[in-house]
Order: structure tokens, then C-alpha cells, then sequence
């Protein structure tokens, strides 16, 4: 699955603080865009911690430095990722 | 994200790996496709628990919500990134990726409308939103926060002074009727 997950990454257009992405949003980190990660949320909230946030990866492409999805980040909360929507999602299909 | 998917011949969820891909059968997250939490390792990434203790009756596995073929607001939807746990007996079946992911830079509430799958807005876009991000918000609700403190302490002192002022022993019909207490 994880190769090739993700078509096409997107050039910076916005930039946002980690901390103001809601629950359920894509985004990309700076330093490493081949992980598309979203926020960890238990019923909706996200986890509570001073200083860092919790992401989770969703998908990777091909670039991708061993990531899986489902891997676990720790992000500090002043970081600043750059927020992404999907134009196409992602198909599955039942594995053979 | 939004997902499309078939399934017929279940597995255990003890049996996965970290990175897999998969559909739990029931009871929840059946319109899910979902993965076993992990963490990076010297040897790559892991899963919480141990293969030999999935297998454990009572084994509680972390899953992580991919993705979901229901939309936002609809039954049995789970955002991204939702974290719950399942047994390990939990019938699953493995999925793999059959078309991949385009993303597009957000730009905004009008991209969040888009991925949300609501219709375009019939009348002409503002040339400004009301507000651009949620740290404009942030900072209106918090100056409106204490405009209203302000406003609210100093109706309260003027309401205790009043009070006070009503219920003064001099001010009453019969002073000597009021309570030392």
C-alpha cells in the first residue's frame, strides 16, 4: 500500500501552525512531504499535551523514508506544516 | 478521505502487521479502512503489542482510522486519525490500495467546503473572508471575551452596590426588624 499512496504533492501555498489544524485535516510536514498525516483524536478531541501534538501517517509515496501508515509522530506545537485537501481520495480494493 | 472498498473473506486482527491495511467487520468502525497503531523502532516501525501477545483473549489493539467511505456527518463516520481499540479476535479483512491519493494545497474555508463535498456557493465569493484562519478567530473571540468581562464586572458592582444600598439597615420601613447576622 504504501508506495505510490499519494500521486501528487502539492508546492507550499500555505502555511499553518500545527497547533490550528482541526481534527481530521491533511497535512504535510516541511521538512519530510512524502507522509500525509493527520491529527490523533479520540472521539473527536485531540490529545491533550502541552507542548506537542500527536499525528498519525495516513500515506506515504514512494519518496517516503520508511514510514507506514498508522505510525505515530510527535510534533511540537509551534510547528509549521502546510494543510492539504484531497482532490481525488484514495481507492481500495479487497487484497488478493 | 473518502474510500471504496469490497471484502468477503475475514481474517483475526491479531494477524496484521504494522502497516496493514484493513476493514473491521463489526461492530464498529465497519466503514473504516483502518491500520494497527505503531512507533518507529532501530528495526522500523512496530506495532504496540507483541505478535504473541495479540493472539491473548483478552489482547485490546490500538487501530487507527485511514480513511472512511461514509462522509462527515453520516453514520459509522470516523475522522481521520481516530484512535480506538479492538480485540484481537475482531474479524477484519485485509485491503490493499487499488488507485492512490491526489492531494491539493488548502486555501482556505472555500477548500475546506470542497473537501467537505458541500456545492459550490451560488453568489459571488467575498473578496474577503470574514475570517482568514482560525487564529484571527482566536483573537476576536478572546478581545470579545473581555470587552464582555469588563462589561459583566462592572454590572455586577453596580448591582452589589444597589444591593447593598436596598438592603441597609437604614434604608428599610422597620431598621430594628434587621438581622445582626
Amino acid at each position: 500500500m504504501h508506495a505510490h499512496a499519494v500521486s501528487a504533492v502539492p508546492a507550499p501555498k500555505s502555511l499553518k501552525p500545527v497547533s490550528s489544524i482541526r481534527p481530521g485535516q491533511h497535512f504535510l510536514r516541511l521538512d519530510s512531504p512524502n507522509e500525509v498525516l493527520v491529527l490523533v483524536s479520540f472521539a473527536g478531541m485531540e490529545a491533550a499535551d502541552s507542548l506537542f501534538l500527536w499525528a498519525v501517517v495516513v500515506a506515504t509515496n514512494h519518496d517516503s523514508a520508511g514510514y507506514v501508515p498508522g505510525q505515530l509522530l510527535k510534533i511540537a506545537r509551534n510547528t509549521h506544516v502546510r494543510p492539504v485537501h484531497e482532490v481525488r481520495p484514495a481507492a481500495y480494493a479487497r487484497e488478493q | 478521505m473518502k474510500a471504496s472498498f469490497r471484502f468477503t473473506a475475514p481474517n483475526m486482527l491479531a494477524e496484521a502487521q504494522a502497516g496493514n491495511l484493513f476493514v473491521p467487520l463489526g461492530p464498529d468502525l465497519v466503514e473504516c479502512v483502518c491500520t494497527l497503531r505503531c512507533i518507529a523502532s532501530p528495526d522500523g516501525p512496530r506495532a504496540d503489542m507483541p505478535a504473541a501477545a495479540r493472539f491473548n483473549p483478552d489482547a485490546e489493539l490500538a487501530v487507527v482510522v485511514l480513511a472512511c467511505r461514509v462522509g462527515r456527518g453520516e453514520p459509522e463516520y470516523y475522522p481521520p486519525g481516530y484512535v480506538t481499540t479492538l480485540p484481537g479476535a475482531a474479524p477484519i479483512q485485509f485491503l490493499q490500495l487499488s488507485a492512490p491519493l491526489q492531494l491539493q494545497a488548502s486555501n482556505g474555508i472555500q477548500d475546506v467546503a470542497h473537501s467537505a463535498g458541500l456545492p459550490p456557493c451560488a453568489e459571488a465569493p467575498r473578496p474577503a473572508p470574514l475570517y482568514a484562519d482560525l487564529d484571527a478567530m482566536q483573537r476576536d473571540m478572546d478581545m470579545l471575551h473581555v470587552i464582555n468581562s469588563s462589561r459583566i464586572d462592572a454590572l455586577s458592582r453596580h448591582r452589589h452596590a444597589l444591593h447593598a444600598s436596598a438592603v441597609a439597615p437604614e434604608s428599610l420601613a422597620r431598621p430594628e426588624l434587621a438581622s445582626r447576622l
